[in-house]
């Protein structure tokens, strides 16, 4: 919103008539300019993006001298800043659904100079946005853009400044051809700068970790002072938050731990027969000591407008708030959650890292990534989540790191739905629930674990004569000690009994609370069938649990190969799993994970992880 | 010399052994052997080593798990993981060798990691819950009367629950009684043990437990330990039967109490363990509690009956 103080109304009227003369289209600069560079786009290569082609055109406010004092953003989120475009100064001092433009923290390593033998305190220190200097054009890319309307009439002596709130959280550049250069608190746009017009540069120096401390908006105004009164313009600016992928946006890279054993060359082969028959690649290869894949880190991006409508990126790793070592004041983290700064952080990829140190540990198993799901896009009564929402296990008794929760909860546009996993000893939201694209009207289906349907089929098996039949062939829950079991020993097992009760009571609990907020119907949910098996200090599944799976491409999901009874030649969970799945279009791959995964507390779920698409639907059109 | 002739030489020496001398300090993993009642720690010696002649296998693999404990742990998707079914697989039999490292000789190396230490106590205590074998019960009385531990003292609660015979349910009550000054996470974990035993004595003290409205926390244990002690599905698989109608219907009064007293994560507890316990009587009970039930107890008390009259356990 401009405020033009009354004594400089004339002269502005005076000296606006002088801008429709035909040479101040010189003057004027570019009327358009990529709000975002793009990093194939070729004015980024300078980091001064050109003229658009549109020209010269006449200020829409025409000659009543209201925008002399302009300060522009990305307002309309075209991806370009517009001096002719309404809607570019419309609401530009607001920030919602329709109006605002969005910044990035520039918190990737586009050089690749970052350390790697850093402690886990040092290791999030260094990021583009440590310092004051843009390096080079991808750096450059990852800032947003503003720019002062050119004022060819502003008068001798006139100045201007530019301020921000929130100035600790952000960096504003006056860029100068291809100079970018730190804009000073108390920097004075001089009279010549004034006329010419300013284009500025900011970066976020770091995402939203609690909205008490920063809530991610920036308003930026622009002052200038000049003939005994002074004009303010503001424009108001959010960071973008950090998203996480949902099972509907396409695996661009799959992850899995490579470890030496048989066990893990095991597990591989059959990931990589599944992508081949996906048509995807194999999973890279993670070379850490901690097979447990999922849980060490999280993909994530942020995205602001881009030119073309398209999203300018940033993939965001978030390493998990596991204390292994909680005593270390150095080295707290789990180790491998390092790689997300020693191997993933580069161009276009950032890391972060978020954890309370006096937690000491506490209910660490929670902050485990295996306990973080991104529930798909769905629209129920009046809430609309076009980006997905979070899914974690958090009750009040037991919870993960709180730091961790507020900031994921601090980024708003996925805000996360809570359940209970308390109950389980791992307690991660993965072992019971999953997501998968589907062919119907939503667009995708929930896997459920359902244990009273496994004890029934069990049971049938046992009525119909096949109480015999012998379930785990050929596996071992301990180096030498078969776990082979027949259906009857199964169903004569207190502990197993006794827990998958419990379990399936739990997960309807769990399932209540998704179905409340989704509107998920009984036929989206797609049960199946394992049992789960108790210690004193919660369960566990029995048979390998097939919704613990990768979903490695559309339609294709990797579940773990469940060793069931084999009846007429078929494994009847696998058979049941296959066919509830087939009607949506999905094709199971199973995969051989039981020394490795299943016997150590996981499946194949927990010990892979991808980087899927950056979807097309933009967060800040989700009006959160 | 015959293979039975050398067994009973060295059960005769080992028997010999175990009852002249009085180990100084016979460190296990959860407990000092020296702790034990003098009668009972040689009885078990003796079983030891009568047991370690017959199953000598089985010694050796126990010891096996034991020190490959912190690599094992390392494994774990979660550190700490009890090594339960390490040491179930080898069943019944198992049970002295599992004794001994609890009580007289740890045979872990000393470097392990405290999480990998940890969940070798737990999964030894476990595993020996599951075979329920009362010559068990001296050593768990002790490590839950005096265990500070939380997870340890579930546990041994737990085990001897699963034993459930009165020595057992006995040294339970006490362990309970010692720790009822302190509160907190020990009496929890005491309660599932007396959840655990699925006695009728042990339903009953834990409906009063309820019915006496302890904190949220402490209401939330006893419920989950009702559900644990009414399970229709553990039941099931249960030889002895006997006391199953009157243990779930006692269950399900106290939790239909419960669900209407408390809110919260207590509530929640009390509508679990009702699904589980799955008795006959408890939709007559939550009509029952509906007519001197609040606006939005009787609230509650529908949405319960709804979701009982689809039972998840069916």
């Amino acid at each position: 919103m401009k405020r033009l103080p009354r004594a400089l109304l004339l002269s502005s009227l005076l000296v606006e008539a002088a801008l429709f003369a035909p040479a101040c289209g010189g003057t004027d600069g570019p009327t358009e300019i990529p709000a975002a560079p793009g990093p194939t786009d070729p004015a980024s290569s300078s980091g001064t993006p050109p003229p658009a082609s549109k020209g010269p055109t006449p200020d829409p406010k025409g000659p009543d001298g209201l925008a002399a004092v302009d300060l522009r953003a990305d307002t309309n989120r075209d991806g370009v800043i517009s001096f002719d475009d309404p809607t570019e100064d419309d609401g530009e001092d607001a920030w919602d659904a329709k109006h605002g433009a969005v910044f990035l923290a520039n918190i990737d390593d586009d050089e690749e100079q970052c350390p790697t033998n850093v402690s886990d305190v040092d290791l999030p220190k260094c990021n583009d946005a440590a310092d004051e200097v843009v390096n080079g054009a991808d750096d450059a890319a990852d800032l947003a853009r503003l720019k002062t309307k050119p004022w060819a009439a502003a008068p001798d002596g006139a100045t201007g400044k530019i301020t921000t709130t929130a100035s600790s959280s952000v960096r504003l550049f006056k860029v100068t051809g291809t100079t970018f250069e730190v804009l000073a608190k108390d920097a004075t746009l001089t009279t010549a700068e004034l006329r010419a017009g300013v284009e500025l540069a900011i970066e976020g120096r770091d995402i939203v970790r609690d909205t008490t401390v920063w809530d991610g908006l920036v308003d930026v105004t622009f002052t200038v002072d000049g003939a005994g009164a002074t004009q303010t313009d503001k424009v108001r600016m959010r960071v973008a938050p950090l998203l996480t992928s949902h099972h509907l946006s396409p695996a661009e890279s799959t992850y899995v731990t490579l470890l030496g054993s048989a066990s893990s060359q095991a597990t591989r082969t059959d990931l990589a027969t599944a992508a081949t028959a996906a048509g995807v690649p194999a999973p890279q290869t993670i070379s850490v000591s901690d097979q447990w894949t999922q849980d060490f880190f999280e993909t994530g991006f942020m995205t602001m407008p881009g030119p073309g409508g398209k999203q300018h990126a940033m993939r965001v790793n978030i390493r998990s708030a596991n204390e292994s070592n909680p005593s270390s004041p150095t080295n707290p983290l789990r180790t491998a959650g390092r790689v997300v700064f020693t191997q993933l952080r580069g161009k276009d990829v950032a890391g972060i890292q978020q954890f309370d140190p006096t937690r000491q540990g506490k209910f660490d198993t929670l902050n485990s990534f295996g306990n973080f799901e991104t529930i798909p896009p769905y629209t129920s009564g009046a809430e609309s989540f076009p980006l997905g929402r979070v899914l974690r296990g958090n009750i009040a008794s037991y919870y993960p790191d709180k730091t961790f929760l507020k900031l994921i909860e601090a980024q708003k546009v996925q805000q996360p739905l809570y359940i209970d996993t308390s109950w389980l000893l791992v307690g991660h939201v993965d072992e019971t629930v999953s997501f998968i694209k589907a062919s119907s009207p939503r667009g995708w289906v929930m896997l459920v674990n359902d244990p009273t349907l496994a004890k029934t089929m069990l049971e049938t098996q046992s009525a119909a004569g096949n109480g015999a039949v012998p379930m785990f062939i050929g596996k071992f829950w301990s180096q030498s000690q078969s776990a082979q079991i027949t259906v009857d020993q199964v169903l004569a097992d207190t502990e197993v009994m006794q827990a998958s009760a419990e379990a399936a009571t739990e997960i309807a609990g769990q399932l209540a609370i998704i179905k409340t907020a989704t509107g998920l119907t009984e036929a989206e949910i797609i049960r199946i069938p394992y049992l789960h098996m108790p210690y004193s200090q919660g369960s566990v599944a029995f048979q390998p649990g097939m919704v613990n799976g990768l979903y490695i491409a559309p339609g294709h999901f990797v579940a773990p190969d469940p060793h069931g009874p084999v009846i007429a030649g078929t494994d009847i969970f696998k058979a049941i799993m296959e066919e509830r799945v087939s009607p949506f279009g999905v094709a199971v791959h199973w995969a051989e994970d039981w020394d490795l995964y299943h016997r150590n507390l996981g499946e194949v779920h927990c010990g892979t992880n991808a980087t899927r698409q950056i979807p097309d639907s933009k967060w800040w059109e989700s009006g959160r | 010399m015959s293979t039975m002739m050398k067994l009973s030489l060295g059960l005769v020496a080992a028997l010999a052994l175990a009852t002249t001398t009085t180990p100084a300090s016979a460190a296990g993993l959860v407990l000092d052997a020296s702790e034990l009642a003098a009668k009972s720690r040689s009885s078990l010696k003796v079983d030891i080593e009568k047991a370690r002649i017959e199953t000598p296998d089985l010694f050796r693999q126990v010891y096996d798990v034991a020190k490959r404990a912190s690599e094992l742990d390392a494994g774990a998707r979660r550190p700490g993981a009890p090594l339960t079914m390490h040491f179930k697989v080898l069943g019944p039999r198992a049970l002295m060798p599992m004794l001994e490292l609890l009580a007289f000789e740890g045979h872990a190396p000393a470097d392990l990691t405290p999480t990998a230490r940890a969940a070798l106590r737990v999964g030894l205590l476990e595993a020996v819950g599951i075979i329920r074998d009362a010559r068990a019960v001296p050593v768990l009385a002790r490590v839950a009367l005096r265990e500070r531990d939380v997870d340890t003292t579930r546990a041994s609660a737990d085990a001897l629950g699963r034993i459930g015979t009165d020595e057992a349910f006995g040294a339970l009550v006490t362990a309970l009684e010692s720790a009822d000054a302190a509160g907190g996470e020990r009496v929890h974990a005491l309660l599932a043990g007396i959840g655990s035993s699925r006695r009728v004595d042990g339903a009953t003290l834990l409906g009063k437990r309820l019915d006496a409205h302890p904190d949220a926390t402490t209401a939330k244990a006893a419920a989950k330990a009702l559900g644990t002690a009414g399970n229709a599905w553990a039941w099931k698989t249960l030889a002895s039967r006997t006391d199953e109608a009157t243990v779930r219907e006692i269950a399900a009064r106290a939790l239909v109490k419960a669900y209407v007293s408390y809110a919260g994560e207590a509530r929640t507890a009390a509508s679990n363990a009702l699904m589980v316990v799955d008795d006959v009587h408890t939709a007559a009970l939550i009509t029952e509690a509906r007519r001197s039930a609040s606006a939005d107890q009787a609230t509650a008390l529908d949405e319960l009956a709804a979701r009982f009259a689809v039972n998840p356990t069916h």
